[in-house]
């Protein structure tokens, strides 16, 4: 079968390329005499084509900005991954020259509280000072207002990075209150300090330029080119933390002090009482320790028992001393009284009838013995009175003895 | 509305509410056209205070009262917008709001002097106040640059903004007037 198609082929192709050719040409003639109206209508259906494809071309590379704003965004998100970030968009600027601060589109609803750091471009950006619903207002590290504590990455000297309005056109903020032995260079990078009380460590601020001493030769000064772009802004990341976290995180210990952050000021009080009776009830969980209180009062029952000037009589001083006479007195009057009371105990007895001699007698037994150790403890006060005052002497002829060594 | 017209007595309310209601819209409108609009626009080195041309314009056609009201609806928004010590705003515009009222007597209809004349001297008085006590109480000293690239080109996109606000004040009241 092959050589009969070959054949046929052979004689058959060029008739038919000229065919094709003659059609085409034909074709193309024809094409070529179309009519005007024809022509005008394709013409406005491709331009209205146009124009769609234009849009849409348009609209395609406003993405495409977008797109590598946005993964210049994450990569700087990358960079900075040890912080969680909320993304947000500017929505509202001053519009005046003395201030910069600007008003972004997520608020507390979205997490963003106050003292946030916000950063964009590789670089801090300001600090979250006001928190509405829907929107947060933020300070630009540039504002006037603004002063940052930050260090240089190298050698961690730290340094104040201020905003200055006669420093704005320029695209310049100020850095001062460096040591003069601070190492910080022309060119450094500079970055929040660890020592911020409000601005998350490491985050970079900028470059150190033009780093001198200062007139009075005491501290040096500088200025710094901010590593992101202030003048237009669009989305911006907030970082979740705030450093006064980590404080709390410090300092809680057994997190009563996140219910007081909750709780209002006034409710602070009650905080603290938790918080003293988290004290005795540790101090009454650890066994083998006696409280503090109990230890105080336990010397004093000792003190008491054993030698009669308590704490107090101590404290008077010179008191004892004057009025030794009238305690005794007092003490007379109490023994009578502890008399009487014994006696009367004893006529309820006899009153009751009860034939238990032996029990009175240990009674009076008893009282005889409290008696005698009133006594003792009398005599025994006399004579720590009187040691006491020899004690003075005693130090005061040593004194003199010491003043006088020949 | 035709019905409202045609009682006369109705008809000094809805004026009155529909007045109020025109200067709410272009407070709001001001704001955000100062806030979120202008500073999108990057050729502008300064941008107008649309807010304050507002509120001495309404306290020049209507008086002490009207001005001051104003002027309270102009600085709250402000203040609710920064973060700086709340009331800073209000107090100023609430001033000028109110001593701009004292030219209600002497302003003529067609005559666009006086206004720009006192849109000079508000917005001097303006940002003196915001200098004295945002700047200079921190010891910033440094006044002529202050005044060179920040109030000068405030002052100049503001007398601009006022040739066009005034007269859309002064058409509106006319327009609801009549």
């Amino acid at each position: 079968m092959n050589p009969i198609r070959n054949t046929i082929g052979y004689v058959l192709v060029p008739f038919q390329s000229g065919v094709n050719s003659v059609g085409f040409g034909i074709y193309e003639n024809l094409k070529d005499r179309r009519t005007l109206a024809e022509v005008e209508e394709e013409n406005k259906k491709l331009s209205e084509k146009i124009g769609v494809l234009t849009e849409q071309n348009n609209r395609l590379t406003l993405d495409n900005g977008e797109l590598q704003r946005l993964r210049e965004l994450y990569g700087l998100d990358q960079t900075y991954g040890q912080y969680e970030k909320i993304a947000a968009r500017v929505i509202a600027k001053d519009s005046e020259n003395w201030f910069q601060v600007f008003r972004i589109d997520k608020g507390s609803k979205d997490g963003i509280r106050v003292d946030q750091n916000v950063m964009a471009d590789g670089g801090l950006i300001g600090i979250v000072t006001d928190v509405g619903l829907n929107y947060a207002t933020v300070r630009s590290i540039i504002d006037d207002e603004s002063r940052v504590s930050a260090m240089g990455i190298q050698a961690s000297d730290t340094c104040i990075v201020a905003g200055d309005l006669t420093l704005y056109e320029q695209g310049r903020l100020r850095i001062t209150d460096m040591k003069k032995d601070a190492s910080i260079q022309d060119g450094d990078r500079i970055v929040t300090s660890n020592i911020s009380a409000k601005f998350m460590p490491g985050i970079l601020i900028g470059y150190a330029v033009d780093v001198k001493e200062d007139e009075q030769r005491l501290m040096k000064d500088g200025y710094l080119i901010p590593a992101a772009d202030f003048d237009d802004l669009s989305e911006v990341l907030v970082i979740k933390e705030i450093k006064s976290d980590s404080f709390k995180d410090e300092n809680s210990g057994d997190g009563t002090l996140e219910g007081m952050e909750t709780t209002g000021g006034n409710e602070v009080p009650a905080g603290v009482a938790e918080g003293n009776a988290n004290i005795t009830s540790t101090w009454s969980g650890m066994e083998g320790l006696t409280p503090l209180s109990e230890v105080v009062n336990g010397q004093e029952s000792e003190v008491v028992e054993n030698f009669p000037i308590s704490a107090s009589d101590i404290a008077e001083g010179e008191a004892v001393e004057v009025t030794g006479s009238s305690k005794e007195d007092t003490e007379e009057t109490t023994r009578e009284s502890s008399r009487n009371s014994s006696s009367e105990n004893e006529e309820r007895d006899t009153e009751e009838t009860t034939s238990e001699t032996s029990n009175e007698e240990t009674e009076r037994e008893t009282e005889r013995e409290t008696e005698s150790v009133q006594e003792e403890t009398d005599d025994s006060s006399n004579r720590n009175n009187r040691e006491v005052q020899d004690d003075s002497e005693t130090e005061d002829t040593e004194e003199l003895i010491e003043e006088n060594p020949n | 509305m035709k019905s409202i017209i045609k009682h006369k007595s109705f008809n000094k309310i809805s004026k009155g509410r529909l007045r109020v209601l025109a200067y709410v819209l272009s407070l709001i409108m001001a704001f955000l056209i100062q806030t979120s609009v202008i500073p999108l626009i990057p050729f502008l080195s300064a941008s107008p205070n649309l807010l304050l041309i507002l509120t001495f314009s309404i306290g020049f056609i209507h008086g002490n009262l009207p001005g001051m009201l104003y002027g309270l609806g102009a600085g709250l928004l402000l203040d609710m917008f920064y973060s700086g010590p709340f009331g800073f705003y209000s107090l100023i515009f609430v001033i000028i709001g109110y001593f701009n009222g004292f030219f209600c007597n002497v302003y003529y209809e067609e005559y666009i002097t006086l206004p720009m004349i006192m849109c000079v001297v508000n917005e001097f008085i303006y940002h003196a106040y915001i200098y004295i006590f945002r700047f200079l109480i921190r010891g910033k000293y440094d006044v002529p640059y202050y005044l060179v690239h920040v109030v000068l080109p405030a002052v100049v996109f503001s007398l601009l903004a006022t040739l066009v606000l005034y007269r859309f004040v002064f058409t509106a009241t006319e327009k609801i007037d009549r």
